[in-house]
C-alpha cells in the first residue's frame, strides 16, 4: 500500500508537472492564468507537447484535441451527395474491405474505405489547395497562427502556407458570390465569449477532410471559437449543404493548444511558422522517387 | 473510488498518453502501399538525406548475405514534426551523413520493384551506439 501511495503521488505529480509545462507563462499570450476571452491571437495546434510525447516520439495529439477528420456523426447524404462521396477515393483511413476495416464496424464508412495509391484521387496530391475545413484540420500536425486586428481576424496555416481572412467590420457575406474561393468568404462576430464565423462562396473541388467527405459550392460553414483558458481554444464547425447532406453536418469538437515561443522557434531568435508550401516540383520529385514506386508504378528507366 | 481503482485509472491514462500512434502521413494517405504487418530491421549505410517537403527522405543501401546491394528510397515524417522535436536540419543531416552506418526499421512497399531497388517508410533509425536518430513511427497512420 505504501508503494501504491508513493506511485500515486508520483503519477499525480508527473501529470501536474506535464500540465504546467503545457500552460507555462511562456505559453500564455496574456500572462499566467489571465486571458482575454476575446483575444484569439497566438500560434495554435492540436499536436501534443514535446515533453508529453517523450524523447524521440512525436505527433501524438493531446486527448481533447480531436482526431484528424471532420466528424463521426455523418448525416445522410442526398443522392447527389452520395455520388460525390462515391467519386472520392481517399488514401487515408482503414483499407477498404480489410480485416482492420471489418473490425471497426462502428466507424462511419468514410473512415473505412482507403484505396491503393493508383486508385486514389486526393486533390492535394497535385497541390490543389486543401479547402478551408481540411486546412483547419491540418492543425493535428502543423500549427495555425491567428492574427487579430480591429477589423479582421487572419488565420495563417503552416501546412501549405495558406491563409484566410475573417472580416469583423460588420459587412455581410456576398449573397451569390460569383468568384468562388478555396477558403470562401468569411465574416465574424462575437456572441458573449464565442467568436462565430460564417462563410460561403467555396470552390467545390475540395474535400471536407482527408477521408473524402464532399461538399458543394452551396456549402455554408459556421465556426464557433471559444477560448477556454490561456492556452486552450475550442472549435466546433457546422457545414450546411443541402445539395450534399440531408441535415447540417456538425464536426467533432476540436481543441487547440497555444504553442510556446520555444515550440515555434525555427531559427535562433526567430519564432515563426515554417515555409511549408506545396511546391509542384517537390511533389513530383517525391512522387517519382517514392510515392509512385510504392504505389506500384515502377521506377523510370535510368 | 478506491485507491486501487484510482491507481489503475492513472496508470491507464499514462499508458494511453504514451502509446498514441504518430500520425504518419501528414500529407495524404498511401492506402495499403506498405507492408505494415511485417516491419524489417536492417543494417544499412546512408547514401543521402533530404530534409525537404512534402516528406523528409532517407536514401540508404543494404547488403544481403551474398553481398548483393539494394538501394532504398525511404520516406519519413515532415520537416515541422522533426524540427519541433529538436531535430533541426543541421542536427539531422549531420547525424545522417552519406556513409553513416545505421540500423533501420522499415515497412517495405508491397509493390514489386526491379531487383536491387526498394521503397519503404522508415519507422526508426538507430546509430552505431544504438541511439535513436529522429522520430519513431508507430502504427499504419492516418486512421484516426
Amino acid at each position: 500500500m505504501k508503494f501504491q501511495t508513493a506511485l500515486l503521488i508520483f503519477l499525480i505529480g508527473a501529470l501536474v508537472s506535464g500540465c504546467r509545462t503545457a500552460s507555462s507563462p511562456a505559453a500564455g499570450a496574456n500572462g499566467s492564468g489571465q486571458f482575454d476571452p476575446h483575444d484569439l491571437s497566438g500560434t495554435w495546434a492540436r499536436f501534443g507537447t514535446r515533453e508529453g510525447r517523450g524523447v524521440n516520439q512525436g505527433g501524438a495529439p493531446f486527448p481533447e484535441a480531436g482526431d484528424t477528420g471532420f466528424g463521426r456523426d455523418v448525416p445522410p447524404l442526398t443522392p447527389e451527395g452520395q455520388k460525390m462521396f462515391d467519386a472520392a477515393k481517399p488514401g487515408n483511413g482503414r483499407i477498404l474491405n480489410s480485416a482492420d476495416a471489418a473490425a471497426h464496424p462502428d466507424e462511419p464508412i468514410g473512415r473505412r474505405r482507403a484505396v491503393a495509391e493508383k486508385l486514389q484521387n486526393d486533390p492535394t496530391g497535385q497541390c490543389t489547395p486543401s479547402g478551408l475545413t481540411r486546412m483547419i484540420l491540418t492543425t493535428y500536425f502543423a500549427p495555425m497562427e491567428i492574427i487579430q486586428t480591429k477589423d479582421r481576424v487572419i488565420e495563417h496555416f503552416e501546412w501549405t502556407t495558406d491563409q484566410r481572412t475573417i472580416f469583423t467590420d460588420g459587412r455581410q457575406l456576398p449573397k451569390e458570390p460569383e468568384l468562388l474561393r478555396w477558403n470562401g468568404f468569411s465574416v465574424g462576430r462575437w456572441e458573449g465569449d464565442t467568436f462565430i464565423v460564417n462563410s460561403n462562396g467555396f470552390q467545390e473541388n475540395t474535400w471536407l477532410d482527408q477521408f473524402g467527405y464532399p461538399h458543394s459550392d452551396q456549402m455554408q460553414l459556421e465556426e464557433r471559437y471559444r477560448r477556454l483558458s490561456p492556452d486552450r481554444l475550442e472549435l466546433i464547425m457546422t457545414v450546411t449543404d443541402p445539395k450534399v447532406y440531408m441535415k447540417p453536418f456538425v464536426s467533432q469538437r476540436k481543441v487547440f493548444r497555444l504553442l510556446s515561443k520555444e515550440e515555434t522557434t525555427i531559427e535562433e531568435g526567430w519564432n515563426d511558422l515554417l515555409d511549408n508550401r506545396c511546391v509542384p516540383s517537390e511533389e513530383f520529385f517525391f512522387n517519382e522517387k517514392i510515392r509512385n514506386p510504392a504505389g506500384g508504378k515502377v521506377f523510370a528507366a535510368k | 473510488m478506491t485507491m486501487n481503482r484510482m491507481l489503475i485509472g492513472l496508470i491507464a491514462v499514462g499508458v494511453l498518453a504514451f502509446s498514441l500512434p504518430l500520425p504518419v502521413f501528414a500529407h495524404h494517405g498511401r492506402g495499403d502501399a506498405y507492408d505494415t504487418k511485417n516491419p524489417l530491421t536492417l543494417k544499412a549505410t546512408v547514401t543521402q538525406l533530404l530534409y525537404v517537403n512534402p516528406h523528409v527522405q532517407l536514401y540508404f543501401d543494404t547488403k544481403d548475405e551474398k553481398g548483393k546491394v539494394t538501394h532504398w528510397n525511404g520516406e519519413m515524417t515532415d520537416i515541422g514534426q522533426l524540427l519541433r522535436a529538436g531535430w533541426s536540419k543541421k542536427r539531422f543531416t549531420e547525424a545522417l551523413k552519406p556513409g553513416t552506418p545505421v540500423t533501420v526499421t522499415i515497412q517495405k512497399s508491397k509493390a514489386p520493384l526491379p531487383p536491387g531497388q526498394g521503397v519503404a517508410v522508415v519507422m526508426k533509425i538507430e546509430d552505431e551506439k544504438g541511439e535513436v536518430v529522429g522520430l519513431v513511427r508507430r502504427g499504419a497512420g492516418g486512421q484516426e
